[in-house]
Order: C-alpha cells, then sequence, then structure tokens
C-alpha cells in the first residue's frame, strides 16, 4: 500500500493553493485519482491471498462447462476493483470505437498504473539478461484459449515465427524484432534472443504485445505453412478475398462466421457480426479473479455499436445516456453538452488527462524539396520566433477551458528522462521578440501587405497540411494561423484525409504537418524516441523522412543528416541498446535538452483535459486517469472489474 | 418537363387580347406579369440587398473576419436596447457588457448582461481599420460602438463575430453561386447549342456523354476532383476550382434543355420564314433562335444558383470544400455541423438560416421569372 | 417497335463503357491509393513499416500493373458478377453491396414515395388555386426543406427525433431490436426510425417535383379540350383526374430513372449524420480511402441501374407515344 500512500499525499498536496507557475510543470500528481496499491505492483494469486473457492457469472451455469476452477488457471492473478467488489451481469452498450477501452488486450506483460514499470499478466515472471540480449518468459500454468484449449509456449512461437517474420503477411521485417528470434524451452517457458541488445523488448510485449500471441491451433488450419495448400486455396476462392493472408485477416476480424471461433484470451469474445453491430460475450476461460475469487470480468456481454467512425453521432448519443461508456471519439470541446447531460442524470463525466505532451505538434519539413525554404526552416531563431509567436494562455482559454498546459512537445511528467524545463522552452507569448527575431534573419515585408518576404524579396508562404482527428486540432491551426499571421508569417491550412496524409508525409511533400505527441512516458518514449531524432517514417510524421530513411538504410537511401541529427540518431541507439537504466536516463536527458534547445518540433498545449462518459449504472471506473496511446487507454486501469449496478 | 410542354413562342403582343388596345413591349409585358408574383418581388428586393451588402461587407460589418474577442467565445447574440435597466429610454441604441464565467462544474461560458455597462452604438463610425476592396485602407463602418464590442450575432468558438462572419461568408458564397452559374451556362448553352444546332453524329456524341454525366451520383465525383486540386493552390485558385468543380455537373442538364429548344424552333414557322426570305445561318440563330430562349435560359440560370450554393456546403460538409481562413457559407457551417451546436450554440447555426433565405429567394425569383417571361407558360395558353 | 428496342438497347453500350472509363479515371485522380491506407493501418497498429514494403505491397494487389489492365481487370470482373475485394472493409465487395443495399433501396424508396405522397397533392392543389395564398404558403414550405442543406436538416432531426419523441439516436434500430428477429415491435421500431432519414431525403425533392407538377398541369388546365369539358358540365375534380393530372404526371414516370444519383448523393450524406448502415458512407468512406473496387463496383452498379432505368422508361414512352420511335 505504499504507492497508495503516496498517490494520497499527492492529491492532498494539489489541494493546497500552489502557484500557477509551480502548477504549469506540476508533477501531474493532481490528475490522477487514488488507485489501489496492488495496481502498481506484482499482481498477487489466488494462493498468496488465500483464495481457495471461485465462483462464476450465472450466465455461465447450465453451459455444460466444466468447473470454473477447471477453466481458470491453476494459481490466478488476484485483481483488485478500483473501489468496490462488483456483481455480475449486465450487457454494455458501447460504440466499436470505444471496444478497444472497454476490454483491453492481454499479453504476456502489462503496464503498471505509474506508467513507468511493467508487471506479468499471462506470464508468472520473466527476466532480461544482463546484455539485454535475451527474453525469457515464464507463462502461469493452466491458462487457456477462450475454446478451453491451453495456451502454451508454442502460440507464441508459432505467431513470432509465421506471422511476424512470414514474408507473405510481413513483406518487410518490422524493425522492431529486427535481427531476433525466439525459442521454446520447454511448453511453458520460451525466450526472444536478439543479436544486439534489446533491453527494453519488454516495452513491447507490454504495450504491442497483442500481436504477439496468436492461437496456433486455429491457425493452423488455414496457414499454408502448415495445412493443405490446396485446402487453402479452395477457401481463399470461396470467400472470395484474394490471399491467403486477406484470409487470415478475414478470420481475425470475423468478418467470416468461421472467425468467429477464433479463441481469444481478452475477457470477452465476438459472438455475432452485422452490418451495424458487433456482440461480444464473456470469455468463460478469462484467466483473472476478484478478491473474492469471482472470474472477472463482471460484465457478461457488449454490444458494440458499428457507427462509421461518425464522432458527431457518438457524442449525441454519449450525451443522452444511450451509450455505457464512450471516450475515444469525444473530444475537449464536447464536455460543456456532456455535463449538461450529467446534470440531466443520465451519465457520468469523468475528466482525464491526455497523455499527450501536446495535443498538436507542429512539424517543420526539414527535408522538404526548396533549399530556401529548408535552410529558413533550418535556423533556430525562425523556429524560435514561431513559438514565441503562439499565444498559449489565450489558447488555453479559448480551447480548453484554461484547464490544459501550455507545452512543448516533450516527454510526460511521469517520465524518469523529464525535467520541467523541456516542456516550458520557448513557450511564452512575445510577438515583439518573433518580430526581431524575423528581421534579425532577413525576413521583412517589402511590398506592404504586412506578411514578409524572404531577404531577397520573393513571397513567403507556408502551407500547413494536416489530419484533423482526436486531438482538436483543426482550431488550434486556425489560431496559430491567426498569430503567425500577427507577426507576418503567412500561414495556409489544408486539410487532409488519412490516405493523402500518410502519401505525402512519408514522400516529404509536405512543408509541414502535425500530430499530437504521444509515445512520451517511460513505456515507449525511450523505445521509439520519433518526435526526437529521425529513426522510421510514418503517416504521422512528416519532419525529416530522408534523414530517417538514410539512418533505416544505412547511407543507401535518403540524406545524409547534419552532424547534430546523426548526433540526436546516435542517442537514440544508445539508449535502445543501454542496459544500465541510469545510463540510458541520461543519454534520454541529452536527446530531449538537445530537443529543448533546438525546438525541432513546436508544441501547443499538452495534458489536456479529457472526457470520459459512463452511465449511472456503471462503477468501479476511475475518476481521473491518463488517457492516451502509451497506456492503451485503459490498460492500466483493469477494465474487466467494471460493473453494472443492480439499482 | 415542362419545357416540352411548352413550344416556345415570341410573344406576339396582339394576343394579348381585346381588352388592352395600347400597344406594349415585350419587355413591358413581362414586367407586368413578374410584379404580379408577389413574392418573386420580395426575393428580388431581399437578393439586390443580400448582394449590395456583400459589396460593401467590410463597411457593413463592425469588425474584420479574424478579429477575436477574447471575452467573448461562443457568446450569444447581444440583444440591443433602446430601455435601460431602469427603463429610461435611450434614442440611440445600445448594448450592454457581458460578464462571462466559466462554470466550474458544467464547463459551461455564461454570460450575463452587465447593466453597469452599456456601449451605446454609433453609425457611420470609425473602427477597426480594413482593407476595401484590396484597392484603399479604410475604417468607416456601418455601425460600431466606441469601446467594448457588439456581436449581433453572437460569436464563434474562437470569439469572431457572426455577423461580420455571415456576411463576409455570403460575398464567398453567393458569388460562387453567380460565377459557377455563368460557367455552367456557357458550356451549356455552347455544347447545347453545338447539339442541337449540327445534329447527327456530333448531336448523338454529345447525347451520349450528357446521358452519361446524368446517370452519374454528383458527389463522388465532387469529391474526387476536388480531393485532386493541388495543396499548393492559394485560396483564390481554391475557389475558382471549387466553382468549377461544381458546374461541371450543371451543365448537361442545361444543356439537354438548349438542344431541346433548338431542335423545336428549327421547325418553327418564323425560322422557316426567315429561312426562306434569306436569312443567312448566324442571322437565323442569333436574331431569331436566340431571343426566343434567353428569357428560358435567364430562369434557368437563377435557378441554378441555389445549388451551387448547397453545392458547395455539401462540400464543405465533406471537408473538401473551402478552408480557412477563406470564410464563406459552407465553412461557417461546418463549425456548425454538429449536435453541440443545436444544444448549446444554435446561433452559430445563422448562416444557414441565410443558405436557406437566400436559396427559397433564387427559387421564387426564379418561379417569377418564369412566369413573366413566358406568358404562355402559367395558366393563359390560349394556343 | 422492334427496330426502336433493339436500337436503344445497343445504344446503352457505348454510354456503360464511357461511364465505366470515367468511374475508373476519377477513381484514379485523388493522390494516395490502397496501399498507403494498408500501411497507415499496420503502423497505426505500432507496426514500424519501412519504404521497401510499399513496393511488394503494390505488387500484391496489382497497383504495379499499367492502368488500362487494371481497368480491363476491374470491368472484366464485373462483367462476370465478380465487383472485386474492398481492402477497407476486408472483404469481397458483392456482400458489402448486398449488406447494404436493402437499408439503402428502403430509405431511397420511401423517401421517393414521400416525396410524391406530398408534392403531387400539394402541386395539384397549387396549380388549382393558383397565386392564392394557399399557393404561397405551400410553395415557401416546400422551398424550406429544399433550400435547407440536407446535413443540417438531418442534424436538427436527429435532435427533435429524441427531444420531443425519444428516438434513440444514430442508426435503424433502438438497441432492443437491433438484432432481434423480425417481428410486429422491430417492424415498428424500425418504421419509427426509418421516418427520419426518409423525411430528410424526402423533403429536398419535394419542391421541384411539385413545382414541375404545378407547371405541367397549368398547361394542361389551359387547353381546349379541358375548357370544352368544363363548358359540357363535367365535374371539377373528376374532370381533373379524369385527362390533365394523367397527363402532368407522365414525364416523372420517364424520370425515374435519372432520380437515382441524386438520391444517392443525398443519402450519402444524410447517413453520414445519421450514422446509417447504407451505401452512401461507404463509397464516400472507399472514395476516401482509395479503395478502388469498393468505389468502383459501387459507382458501376448505380451507373448500370440509373441506364436501365432510363431505358425501361424511354421504353414505355415509346410504346405509349409511337411518334418517339421515329425519332
Amino acid at each position: 500500500m505504499e504507492t497508495d500512500r503516496k498517490y494520497r499525499r499527492g492529491l492532498t498536496a494539489c489541494l493546497v493553493p500552489l502557484l500557477l507557475s509551480v502548477l504549469l510543470i506540476s508533477h501531474a500528481d493532481d490528475s490522477v485519482s487514488p488507485m489501489p496499491g496492488s495496481w502498481f505492483e506484482v499482481p498477487k494469486t489466488a494462493s498468496q491471498l488465500g483464495i481457495v473457492s471461485f465462483s462464476q457469472s450465472p450466465i455461465l451455469d447450465d453451459r455444460g462447462l466444466p468447473p470454473v476452477s477447471e477453466r481458470l488457471p491453476d494459481d490466478p492473478p488476484v485483481i483488485e476493483p478500483l473501489n468496490d467488489i462488483g456483481q455480475f451481469g449486465g450487457r454494455a452498450q458501447i460504440t466499436l470505437g470505444d471496444s478497444w477501452q472497454f476490454f483491453n488486450w492481454e499479453s504476456a506483460l502489462t503496464i503498471s498504473a505509474d506508467l513507468r514499470n511493467f508487471l506479468p499478466n499471462l506470464a508468472e515472471s520473466w527476466d532480461v539478461s544482463a546484455d539485454g540480449r535475451v527474453t525469457t518468459v515464464r507463462l502461469r500454468k493452466g491458462l487457456k484459449w477462450s475454446d478451453g484449449h491451453p495456451l502454451t509456449s508454442d502460440d507464441f512461437v508459432f505467431t513470432f515465427n509465421h506471422i511476424w517474420l512470414d514474408t507473405d503477411i510481413n513483406p518487410v521485417t518490422s524493425m522492431l524484432i529486427l535481427g531476433g528470434r525466439i525459442e521454446k524451452i520447454d511448453d511453458l517457458t520460451f525466450r526472444y534472443v536478439f543479436e544486439d541488445p534489446n533491453p527494453m523488448f519488454e516495452n513491447l510485449i507490454a504495450q504491442y504485445g497483442s500481436f504477439m500471441v496468436d492461437p496456433k491451433h486455429f491457425f493452423v488450419k488455414y496457414h499454408p505453412s502448415f495445412a493443405d495448400r490446396e485446402f487453402v486455396d479452395a477457401k481463399v476462392a470461396e470467400v472470395g478475398v484474394p490471399t491467403w493472408m486477406a484470409l487470415l485477416d478475414a478470420l481475425r476480424n470475423a468478418i467470416i462466421d468461421e472467425g468467429l471461433n477464433m479463441p481469444t484470451l481478452r475477457a470477452y469474445k465476438i459472438v455475432q457480426r452485422t452490418p451495424t453491430m458487433v456482440r461480444f460475450d464473456r470469455n468463460p476461460y478469462y484467466h483473472k479473479v476478484d478478491p473474492q475469487g469471482q472470474q472477472l470480468p463482471y460484465i457478461d456481454g457488449i454490444d458494440a455499436e458499428d457507427i462509421l467512425d461518425n464522432a458527431e453521432v457518438v457524442t449525441a448519443k454519449a450525451s443522452t445516456g444511450q451509450l455505457d461508456f464512450a471516450a475515444f471519439t469525444l473530444r475537449t470541446q464536447d464536455i460543456p453538452l456532456l455535463k449538461l447531460g450529467e446534470r440531466n442524470g443520465e451519465i457520468k463525466v469523468h475528466i482525464w488527462r491526455r497523455l499527450h505532451s501536446s495535443d498538436v505538434a507542429i512539424q517543420p519539413n526539414y527535408n522538404y524539396a526548396d533549399p530556401k525554404y529548408r535552410a529558413l526552416l533550418w535556423d533556430v531563431r525562425f523556429r524560435k520566433a514561431l513559438s514565441l509567436a503562439i499565444n498559449r494562455p489565450e489558447m488555453n482559454e479559448i480551447i480548453y477551458f484554461s484547464r490544459g498546459v501550455p507545452r512543448q512537445v516533450t516527454v510526460h511528467p511521469t517520465s524518469a528522462y523529464f525535467e520541467p524545463h523541456y516542456a516550458t522552452a520557448y513557450t511564452e507569448f512575445d510577438p515583439d521578440e518573433a518580430r526581431a527575431l524575423f528581421a534579425d534573419i532577413g525576413l521583412k515585408d517589402i511590398n506592404g501587405d504586412r506578411l514578409v518576404e524572404y531577404p531577397d524579396g520573393s513571397p513567403l508562404t507556408i502551407t500547413l497540411e494536416f489530419l484533423d482527428f482526436e486531438t482538436p486540432k483543426g482550431i488550434t491551426m486556425e489560431l496559430v494561423a491567426n498569430y503567425w499571421r500577427e507577426v507576418g508569417l503567412d500561414l495556409r491550412l489544408k486539410l487532409v484525409d488519412r490516405a493523402l496524409q500518410s502519401a505525402r508525409a512519408q514522400a516529404g511533400e509536405m512543408q509541414m504537418t502535425l500530430w499530437h505527441a504521444d509515445r512520451v512516458t517511460d513505456i515507449l518514449f525511450p523505445l521509439v524516441p520519433d518526435w526526437w531524432a529521425p529513426r522510421s517514417t510514418g503517416w504521422d510524421r512528416g519532419m525529416w523522412n530522408d534523414w530517417a530513411r538514410y539512418y533505416q538504410t544505412d547511407g543507401e537511401l535518403g540524406e545524409q543528416p547534419p552532424d547534430i541529427i546523426r548526433q540526436m540518431q546516435q542517442w537514440t541507439d544508445d539508449m535502445r541498446f543501454e542496459t544500465d537504466i541510469n545510463k540510458r536516463i541520461t543519454i534520454g536527458k541529452k536527446l530531449l535538452q538537445t530537443n529543448a534547445d533546438n525546438l525541432w518540433t513546436i508544441g501547443t498545449i499538452g495534458l489536456a483535459p479529457h472526457p470520459v462518459v459512463v452511465s449511472k449504472r456503471l462503477r468501479n471506473v476511475l475518476p481521473k486517469g491518463i488517457w492516451g496511446w502509451d497506456n492503451r487507454w485503459t490498460l492500466a486501469y483493469h477494465p474487466s472489474t467494471w460493473y453494472f449496478d443492480a439499482d | 418537363m415542362s419545357e416540352v410542354a411548352n413550344q416556345a413562342t415570341p410573344a406576339v403582343v396582339t394576343d394579348l387580347g381585346t381588352e388592352t388596345l395600347q400597344e406594349i413591349s415585350p419587355r413591358q409585358l413581362a414586367w407586368i406579369r413578374f410584379k404580379r408574383h408577389r413574392l418573386a418581388m420580395i426575393s428580388a428586393g431581399f437578393l439586390i440587398a443580400m448582394y449590395l451588402i456583400t459589396v460593401f461587407c467590410e463597411f457593413v460589418s463592425p469588425y474584420n473576419t479574424d478579429t477575436r474577442n477574447v471575452k467573448a467565445i461562443n457568446a450569444p447574440p447581444m440583444s440591443i436596447h433602446f430601455f435601460d435597466a431602469e427603463g429610461n429610454f435611450h434614442l440611440r441604441p445600445f448594448v450592454y457588457s457581458y460578464d462571462m464565467e466559466i462554470n466550474a462544474d458544467s464547463w459551461m461560458r455564461e454570460y450575463k448582461e452587465n447593466t453597469e455597462e452599456m456601449y451605446p452604438i454609433y453609425f457611420f463610425e470609425a473602427g477597426e481599420s480594413y482593407h476595401m476592396w484590396n484597392l484603399f485602407e479604410a475604417e468607416t463602418h456601418l455601425f460600431a460602438t466606441r469601446e467594448g464590442y457588439i456581436h449581433v450575432f453572437g460569436t464563434d468558438q474562437l470569439g469572431r463575430d457572426m455577423f461580420t462572419r455571415v456576411f463576409y461568408g455570403a460575398r464567398i458564397s453567393m458569388s460562387i453561386g453567380v460565377v459557377g452559374v455563368m460557367l455552367t451556362l456557357f458550356f451549356g448553352v455552347l455544347i447545347g447549342g453545338i447539339a442541337g444546332y449540327m445534329g447527327g453524329i456530333v448531336d448523338r456524341g454529345i447525347q451520349r456523354i450528357i446521358e452519361v454525366l446524368l446517370s452519374l451520383p454528383t458527389l463522388p465525383f465532387w469529391m474526387a476532383l476536388s480531393a485532386a486540386l493541388p495543396v499548393e493552390w492559394s485560396s483564390l485558385m481554391v475557389y475558382f476550382g471549387i466553382t468549377i468543380i461544381l458546374s461541371l455537373f450543371g451543365w448537361p442538364g442545361l444543356a439537354r434543355q438548349v438542344r431541346g429548344k433548338f431542335l423545336a424552333l428549327r421547325e418553327e414557322d418564323f425560322v422557316m420564314a426567315a429561312r426562306l426570305l434569306g436569312a443567312g445561318r448566324l442571322r437565323v440563330i442569333f436574331r431569331h433562335m436566340m431571343p426566343s430562349f434567353t428569357s428560358h435560359i435567364i430562369t434557368t440560370a437563377t435557378l441554378a444558383v441555389p445549388g451551387m450554393i448547397l453545392g458547395e456546403t455539401a462540400l464543405s460538409f465533406l471537408g473538401i470544400g473551402l478552408r480557412p481562413p477563406v470564410v464563406s457559407w459552407g465553412v461557417l457551417m461546418q463549425q456548425a455541423q454538429n449536435y453541440q451546436v443545436i444544444v448549446m450554440t444554435p446561433w452559430l447555426m445563422i448562416p444557414g438560416l441565410f443558405v436557406v433565405l437566400t436559396v427559397i429567394a433564387f427559387n421564387l425569383l426564379g418561379d417569377g421569372l418564369r412566369d413573366a417571361a413566358d406568358p404562355y407558360n402559367t395558366g393563359g395558353n390560349r394556343d | 417497335m422492334r427496330a426502336y428496342v433493339i436500337k436503344r438497347v445497343f445504344g446503352m453500350i457505348p454510354t456503360l463503357i464511357l461511364i465505366s472509363g470515367l468511374i475508373f479515371i476519377v477513381i484514379q485522380l485523388p493522390p494516395g491509393d490502397i496501399v498507403t491506407s494498408t500501411l497507415d493501418r499496420m503502423q497505426s497498429q505500432g507496426l514500424e513499416v519501412s519504404t521497401e514494403a510499399v513496393a511488394n505491397l503494390r505488387a500484391q494487389y496489382n497497383l504495379d500493373q499499367p492502368l488500362l489492365i487494371q481497368y480491363v481487370r476491374w470491368i472484366g470482373g464485373f462483367l462476370v458478377g465478380d465487383m472485386g475485394y474492398s481492402y477497407l472493409f476486408t472483404r469481397p465487395v458483392s456482400e458489402l453491396v448486398w449488406e447494404r443495399l436493402g437499408y439503402t433501396l428502403m430509405i431511397t424508396v420511401s423517401s421517393l414515395i414521400f416525396t410524391w405522397a406530398i408534392a403531387i397533392p400539394a402541386g395539384i392543389y397549387s396549380a388549382v388555386r393558383q397565386y392564392s395564398f394557399g399557393d404561397y404558403l405551400i410553395t415557401t414550405i416546400m422551398l424550406v426543406g429544399l433550400a435547407t442543406p440536407s446535413f443540417l436538416l438531418a442534424l436538427m432531426a436527429m435532435y427533435a427525433g429524441y427531444e420531443f419523441f425519444g428516438i434513440s439516436i444514430g442508426g435503424l434500430f433502438s438497441p432492443e431490436y437491433r438484432d432481434a428477429p423480425w417481428s410486429f415491435g422491430r417492424l415498428l421500431d424500425f418504421l419509427s426510425h426509418l421516418w427520419i432519414p426518409m423525411v430528410v431525403l424526402g423533403l429536398g425533392g419535394t419542391a421541384s417535383t411539385m413545382r414541375i407538377l404545378r407547371a405541367n398541369l397549368l398547361d394542361e388546365l389551359s387547353k381546349p379540350y379541358v375548357v370544352t369539358a368544363r363548358a359540357k358540365g363535367v365535374k371539377p375534380m373528376k374532370l381533373l383526374f379524369k385527362y390533365p393530372l394523367r397527363i402532368a404526371i407522365n414525364p416523372f414516370i420517364s424520370t425515374i430513372g435519372l432520380l437515382m444519383p441524386a438520391l444517392i448523393s443525398g443519402e450519402a450524406i444524410v447517413s453520414i449524420v445519421l450514422g446509417l448502415p447504407t451505401i452512401g458512407p461507404a463509397l464516400i468512406q472507399a472514395l476516401i480511402a482509395q479503395d478502388m473496387y469498393l468505389a468502383g463496383s459501387f459507382l458501376m452498379l448505380l451507373a448500370v441501374l440509373t441506364v436501365l432505368g432510363m431505358l425501361l422508361s424511354d421504353l414505355l414512352l415509346a410504346w405509349a407515344d409511337p411518334r418517339i420511335r421515329y425519332e
């Protein structure tokens, strides 16, 4: 309960009035509710807590299933609910977009609620060798897939060798597992072995781990490495998919009825799919229990409506109490409407905080084709001017009800790598200094339109293309365009769709683009520090893809980066290979410090409020949590302990 | 369809009947007819007023489109008072300032009129300076307050004056309608005319193309084409690009009508007569055939404008039309296309009201024009 | 007659070829393709994919072949009923079409019926009582329907439906009936949800239909045979329904085919706002994600239906009016 006390202290501390400046850089303690101490520790097992008898949801009675104690692992992990022990029953009404949050992935490891450490989940224990090259995982005894088939090392080996390393499925091996192989030791023990040190492979197992285990006994029927090729080809033709890889996809997504038979380890199992909705029932073999020995989850089933990504309909439904849980597509600016619904008594609106270091990370393209534009962007004075011209307090008031934090793109306050000044560098509003910096560079208004031109008199306009999704990007950029225009810079905005964003960002065709800065906690930052150094390309990044390509291909493709960027890339390598955590933190801080000095990306407002709507009957949902991809939104907060109050 | 039913004949004045002995020109006749259509008259007045405002919108609006009032984010429309809180009458209208508070529980910005602080409204008053027609600097506004602020239609989520934005938006949206229709007319008349006059293989080819274009849903094509507009284009070029895209699918309908008219007119007695009297080809077309359906074209054009205006809003709804900082009705309504606006900030839907009014006005005007231009169309066809 | 039918049927072929070419071009027009969207999906699952993967994937999807070959593959498949495979929805296009076509037709057909049910009586009234207060009132109300952008109308209807009638937002069924087998209760529930898209979509067409009917009817009413009949003392109502109305309605029957494209465009927007599982939103998604087979086959199917509709109405007209055959 040590951690519990720590968090309670944090909460009390925030009740004490603090100076605003302190609040801005405070250690986000105020933004998280107190949680059970066990959420920060290796989960106790039933035998450790002296639980001897187990019970199941009444809905599973008389189904001809083996007794619950035989379906559970030999010594199941015990999960402590947030407030109270729940009761079985009910079907949750949610949208398909929120299903990833309502019942999360199950992988060998999971994330601690401090968003720094990892805890065993399917694994009983794991260890990383001293040189960081070998990660050994020991599974719990008696784990079973949702069809009762035992989970063994073979499932992991199959997935690694025949899904991840299959060149038909993944024509190019993902960088994250490059140079790796898997070795089975016995039925419950296996290890991942890498040529280079890979001490943070555990981060990957915990965060991306759902991709690391598929039910071998199901997929061998359709995988040409195991099944009869003629049978597979016939199946492909029958289903009408172009390839056997697409057949696996169709099975995995339960698009064809046979996919409904695919076993899972998650708390719920898909049982029906229609054009408008997906139904899930509880997985009778789910491996967790509550402190009274009741098999989790509490809620019996889920009806997830597929409303075609229509965020407006989701917001409207959420505000009128038609959904038991909604959060993914809700936005900060929806909070007043949702609060109105709360006053009508239909729902509760929890305000979580997004972990995004900044809701908008503006990315100038340093590899843009026009040399004049590149040279301008590469001038640190220009980037500082761009940052100083943004009136973040006003932006905070207009868009975030003054409840966000003006911030640059750096790590989350929970991170061991965090220093407050990384976040506050050049966040002050100083338009005069911005104008002075422009003048310094030689940018001046020659033709009298109140907008600056290049020193040689040619027009300077910047087009920023972006995808408006999740965080309030559109409205933020409308403000930024105004601020920049006020100091004389002509910024044009262009909304693009996802395909275009991807194509143009990766090809380096955008002058500027943006995305929200997640991957900023210790779960992902040291593993994929993409905001701070060019090391991989992606649809969300458009600032230095040629340099990233150079790095990826050892100079075969792309373009040689300047020395300082080479240094950044070197540091990310050093960080990835470093087995000593303290040394790793020192390297990481150098990377972040250099970025704070150079401002290669420009942030706006971060750690912003995020609405999480729960119906009046749903219990045990954390009132204040940290929302975002690093935590897979709810992974550390145990959604399997949510339940419906009968009244 | 109605066009098929009525064979247009040039207005023959004597046909007006015995009760009108005095001779009047076709134009006068049309005007008399038009005046009978009272709704069309009102609509014409409304549209003239709107177009005048769009021409002078810098002057009519109290602010510039991008001016933010941080004290009034999502503020409801201000009421204009003549009587103050004590009940005293003021000849000069005034508004009260707003007290804003973000309610800690509801997260709502609550606005209350502060009766302590009143801002009288002055007319032809100096305010924010603007660049009139990109030609000269000016700062006189139709109305403004000397201190404080005035938001007759409220403000949007960035605190920008909706009144200002509605009329700046009108400039873009209403001109897109007119420019687009002109393009449509150009293509429609040209292509339809060629098909109708040439006949034969040319006619059949064009007919086929028209048939193709008419049998495709326009929306996907608008989408694909606007997605293909180059990113680097300036807002002015995007504006013309969108206009051209909107008119690309308007011309086939018009071309078909024009062709039909041409075919019908070719066989008319008066055309035959003109030809027999030795009039040249072009003279027959321009002197005899054209005048007999210009009225029809004007009507069709009027009725096509609202389609363009609505098309622009549809493109904006899908996020592929014009983009900020350009202000158009479509752009403004894109902000208003969510449930929250209806419940919490309904004044953001005011641009929608203007779209509705303008579209109705154009339709009524078109009806009136049709009735007026073609006396045999509306109830008076005595053959 | 037979010669006309043959001429007309064969005339369709070049039209359809033109249409298919146009559709193919338009789908290729926006930058990006399904490969970029696929890569996004992999990347957003946390898989880091390097640039070489693109070429491989392109080959997998036959996108490395010349455009003409791609076109021939697509249209060849379409001709034999194989509409291809949707990479966006990871399933055969034909399944998607059949799944959504039912709801789409229900909505469009019911809104068409709604349009006529409102527009025809209104048109008759307006024609008979030309320039009366009622004429103006009806015209104005119809015009409001025409003039309100459909997404705005849909939003307001959604709000009103929930606020005043307690209809659940989004979708075509209440949660309790969503997957229940068809029953009387489910039918009622469906109808209570159907009216919103039906009215929203139908209102747009009502004004123009009514206006055209009014104009046609006015033309007919002033013809000598009507005057004669009236002079001979035929009852006004009987007279109206016996001849002029029939003739005035004729043109509508002949243009049903042409209504299809417009209805689909409108349906797409309304369905997006209301979150309905119809063809429109899927088509829009497919276009955005560059899912060529899905978008192309949807559009082609619509075009074929429209052209067939036009053919049918032409044949009907030719049968009814011999003059047309010799045009």
